[in-house]
């Protein structure tokens, strides 16, 4: 890494350069939160690292955020620190989980459009980025502390993406959960890899849901023992099939459950099965399924997170596969006065 | 009392128990769910409640179940149980971090080197001998 004033020492990043955290650059983040700078943001386990608003906004320089972005970084960690999120098992497991973190809302500097996944327009990159070096830096998130992750994964750098409203046949994702229309929202999920599934050509909805449902019913995932959380990443194509057809998120969601499915007795013999004993199984587990009972990998519908994503070309849904809940945080734009 | 969690705990607590002394320790095995919501208070009650007298722990080479069990050994302790976890040296990190991050890097633990992959099931009694003698060392002197 280049010896410079303006990069941050490489033990306080992620590999990457980091922008230095001078006072001057902390106080440019902290604009008007200013007056709140040692207020408390949330204890991070496993370390119990205090996040303040201050060190926040000091991560965020070195994420290289604008001061923009950083009222959603404060909601993205107080998601994250939500306990049901489990915060100390995604950082510490041998898995390769690591927050995806989702926006949801009307923030005109979120990348929606073509290669958004890829955090090529900076705004969505840089917001997941400055949560990654949060977990790194508070909550001991490194691997010369709690992190103890066999391989990792490439999103652990960085995994930020933003629904595409204009787009999208439907309601806004964080409207489908409940949460006001005019709020935006921080979603955070403990993902793993991703798997782009293609559909083009067939224009037919029965024939979409199958084939998605299909490519996530895979032996051997997280979501396949747990059964937690699934997030679906629709591009527009993908949406609009489904849409033009008169299918509600509701009916997709519906479909895919009803069909991403594996006979138990194919289940426990392969993936994280092998773990189970009496005392460790899932409740799902209990009592535990004859073998030709077919299970799906999705416990119900409601676990199906489906947002759209991406630009106007191309029949592509990207599955991310994952373990756990997903936590909201609303983003208050006006917290800081 | 030793207490299974995941990955090869079994195989290692079947080669500490054997090698205890039968005459002189009463032990029970218990199995819990390491991953999701853990509340290792209410565990540590239990084992108050049952009047157990010393914790033996280890998660293979679970990561997050070695966290946790940690902070397990470090409440029992702290309830006057002696407790100890055997580690493989390749969790050292999480290990050093969950002790100094719960205000015990001082806890002794017993760790071995072999990688738990490199064994096979017929290896571990013999592999687990030094190991069985280093948990009764940190038992018996607390």
């Amino acid at each position: 890494m280049i010896d410079s004033p303006d990069f941050c020492p490489p033990e306080w990043t992620d590999g990457l350069p980091g922008v230095a955290p001078t006072r001057a650059r902390v106080n440019m983040m902290l604009g008007s939160y200013s007056a709140r700078r040692e207020e408390a943001v949330a204890a991070l386990p496993p370390s119990m690292g205090l996040a303040t608003i201050e060190n926040v906004a000091a991560n965020s320089v070195i994420a290289g955020c604008s001061p923009s972005d950083f009222p959603a970084v404060l909601a993205a960690v107080r998601a994250v620190a939500q306990p049901r999120f489990l915060l100390d098992q995604v950082v510490t497991t041998v898995h390769g989980l690591w927050p995806m973190v989702f926006l949801s809302g009307k923030d005109p500097a979120w990348a929606r459009d073509g290669d958004s996944l890829s955090g090529s327009y900076g705004t969505n990159a840089r917001i997941a980025r400055a949560l990654s070096l949060v977990l790194r830096n508070i909550a001991g998130g490194s691997p010369h502390s709690f992190d103890a992750s066999t391989m990792g994964r490439p999103g652990k750098l960085t995994f930020g993406v933003a629904e595409n409203l204009t787009m999208s046949p439907w309601k806004p994702w964080h409207v489908r959960a409940g949460l006001d229309p005019e709020s935006s929202v921080v979603a955070t999920y403990a993902a793993d890899s991703t798997l782009c599934i293609a559909d083009m050509g067939h224009n037919d909805p029965q024939l979409l849901a199958s084939t998605i449902a299909d490519c996530i019913a895979i032996p051997g995932t997280y979501n396949s023992f747990f059964r937690k959380d699934f997030w679906l990443l629709m591009s527009p194509t993908h949406a609009w099939v489904f849409a033009d057809d008169g299918w509600s998120v509701s009916d997709i969601a519906q479909a895919i459950a009803d069909r991403a499915k594996q006979a138990y007795g194919k289940l426990r013999t392969r993936g994280l099965f092998g773990f189970i004993d009496q005392h460790q199984a899932p409740s799902w587990l209990r009592p535990e399924p004859i073998d030709s009972v077919e299970i799906s990998v999705v416990d119900s519908p409601q676990r199906l997170q489906i947002a759209v994503v991406g630009g106007p070309t191309g029949g592509y849904t990207t599955a991310v596969f994952g373990s756990g809940i997903t936590t909201i945080e609303r983003i208050e734009s006006d917290q800081a006065t | 009392m030793l207490n299974v969690t995941a990955g090869w705990g079994k195989l290692i607590l079947d080669s500490v128990g054997s090698a205890l002394p039968e005459d002189d320790v009463l032990i029970e095995r218990i199995s819990r769910p390491q991953i999701g919501d853990h509340r290792p208070q209410e565990w540590v009650d239990h084992l108050v409640e049952d009047r157990v007298s010393a914790v033996v722990v280890t998660a293979g080479d679970c990561a997050t179940c070695t966290s946790r069990a940690l902070r397990e050994c470090i409440l029992a302790e702290d309830s006057g149980i002696a407790a100890t976890a055997i580690i493989p040296i390749a969790l050292n990190e999480i290990t050093n971090a969950t002790l100094t991050a719960w205000g015990r890097p001082d806890l002794q633990i017993a760790t071995f080197d072999t990688p738990l992959f490199a064994l096979k099931k017929e290896d571990f009694p013999e592999v687990m001998k030094p190991i069985t003698e280093r948990v009764l060392q940190i038992l018996t002197s607390q």
